[in-house]
């Protein structure tokens, strides 16, 4: 049987959850039947799509920056958070006294898994991360346990020492903190003109899977852009990179000057002939322009 | 429900393993981190909410039963806080003006920049009036559609994590669009 059909009133309040795609199949197809004849509620649906991709755009997107610093927060507040619960229970059951210290160290042992990941700075109550590999007898009773300790541990130094940049290209690859990645790439680039640490820049602007760290790694090669290698990665993450905002920097960093638009003329032209995005239409057409090159090729 | 991997997560996180507590973190925290900027448009109250948030799952994960979904329970967590934070300011009367918001929707103007006059000027007063009717949501409303329209969670958890019916989501994302669509008028 035909269900009767809707009311405009009943359509309008329908038309709000249509773009979510929280109506059942009936209810979008009698929205869509009653749309379809019914001017003003197609102007309406019409309407909200409309605002719908106005706030869109009102989306704030927090910066990894942002993200780097609430992790660092969390992870600070958690070391002091883990101490003082800690404090609380010995003070619950232990007498001020002799026994206090080594059963403080029994504590610390065991709330050891605090130390390596979420606390990133030794001090002297700092605990040590403890992994128990395996349990066996040891015969007499006792036990051999075997474990891995990873002790955290703090160094200050400035980029310029072969030992801290050690530490941030090895944090430039870190694969489980794109936070981190960034910090380090925003650390590194200071020193961009030493060979490994380009390397490491052009390595992350072109692998590295989070957009956030491409960019970053992309604003840190903007003073090398005289460097050959430099120019070959923005090209490649040109042509093939997912992220139209990261393809959309590099084009506007390939095309700031004469000599690389005049180097770049065969891969703007490609990019004419086969590029979907127009923004980067526009800047391959502008810069091809500007060196009196052929918009295509022949 | 937790999937497998989760659930395994949380179990280990629940009996002290630091890696996994970590993961659950790393796994959650961008989209936390994104709901509390969204709701509270202020860089400095969503590192609040983003470590309260998150200190209170470290103390508190030994009681998840796994009887909702662990996103559920910690986006239930993040908007009590959101909401105390922004009944706060409708008490202190504090609410943000627009020069003092987060105002990412310049970078919507940059973006849509071009030569022409009065497609910028339409531009900043979509993105003033957009701010205004934002601002104009009750909490509990501003909640749901940020839930809802930024965060694409369905109405059904979004009622869950708020503690809810469906229907009482479904009625707050009504009145949301009602007010959005009244105070953008003809500009959206």
């Amino acid at each position: 049987m035909t269900p009767a059909p809707l009311t405009c009133e009943a359509v309008r309040e329908l038309l709000v959850l249509y773009p979510y795609g929280e109506l059942t199949f009936d209810q979008e197809e009698a929205v869509d039947t009653h749309t379809a004849r019914c001017a003003a509620c197609a102007a309406e649906k019409n309407y909200l799509e409309n605002l719908h991709n106005s706030l869109d755009e009102a989306a704030v997107h927090p910066s990894m920056e942002l993200l780097a610093t609430c992790r660092r927060d969390l992870r600070a507040a958690m070391a002091a958070d883990t101490r003082s619960a800690w404090r609380r229970l010995l003070d619950a059951f232990l007498p001020a006294g002799a026994f206090a210290k080594p059963v403080a160290a029994t504590a610390i042992f065991l709330a050891g898994f605090f130390g390596a990941k979420l606390v990133p700075q030794t001090t002297p109550e700092t605990p040590v991360a403890r992994t128990v590999r395996f349990i066996e007898p040891a015969g007499d009773g006792a036990l051999r346990i075997g474990y891995d300790e990873i002790s955290p541990r703090a160094v200050e130094g400035r980029v310029d020492e072969a030992a801290i940049r050690e530490l941030l290209l090895a944090a430039s690859t870190s694969p489980d903190d794109p936070a981190l990645r960034v910090d380090s790439v925003e650390a590194l680039k200071a020193r961009g003109e030493r060979g490994e640490v380009r390397q490491a820049l052009t390595r992350a602007l072109e692998s590295d899977p989070n957009e956030g760290v491409r960019l970053k790694a992309l604003e840190a090669l903007k003073p090398y852009l005289a460097e050959h290698d430099v120019r070959t990665t923005l090209t490649r993450v040109l042509m093939s990179d997912e992220s139209a905002t990261v393809r959309t920097q590099a084009i506007d960093l390939l095309t700031s000057s004469r000599a690389t638009q005049l180097e770049m003329t065969g891969v703007l032209q490609d990019l004419m002939r086969n590029e979907k995005n127009d923004y980067i239409r526009e800047r391959s057409r502008n810069a091809l322009r500007a060196v009196n090159a052929s918009l295509e090729t022949f | 429900m937790a999937t497998a991997d989760e659930a395994s997560l949380i179990r280990a996180a629940q009996k002290g393993d630091q890696d996994a507590f970590a993961a659950l973190v790393q796994t959650h925290d961008q989209a936390v981190l994104r709901i509390a900027m969204n709701l509270l448009r202020s860089p400095e109250e969503a590192r609040d909410v983003y470590q309260e948030a998150f200190l209170r799952v470290f103390r508190n994960l030994d009681s998840f039963r796994f009887d909702c979904s662990f996103t559920t329970w910690l986006y239930r967590i993040v908007t009590n806080i959101c909401l105390d934070h922004l009944r706060k300011r409708k008490v202190r009367r504090e609410e943000p003006a627009e020069n003092n918001e987060y105002n990412l929707l310049d970078a919507v103007e940059e973006r849509r920049a071009d030569n022409n006059p009065q497609r910028k000027l339409l531009t900043g007063e979509l993105k003033n009036r957009i701010l205004s009717a934002l601002g104009g949501l009750t909490p509990r409303e501003r909640i749901v559609f940020e839930m809802r329209h930024y965060q694409g969670l369905r109405l059904r958890a979004i009622g869950e994590s708020l503690g809810t019916t469906e229907e009482a989501a479904k009625n707050c994302l009504f009145c949301a669009t009602q007010k959005m669509r009244s105070a953008l008028g003809d500009y959206a």
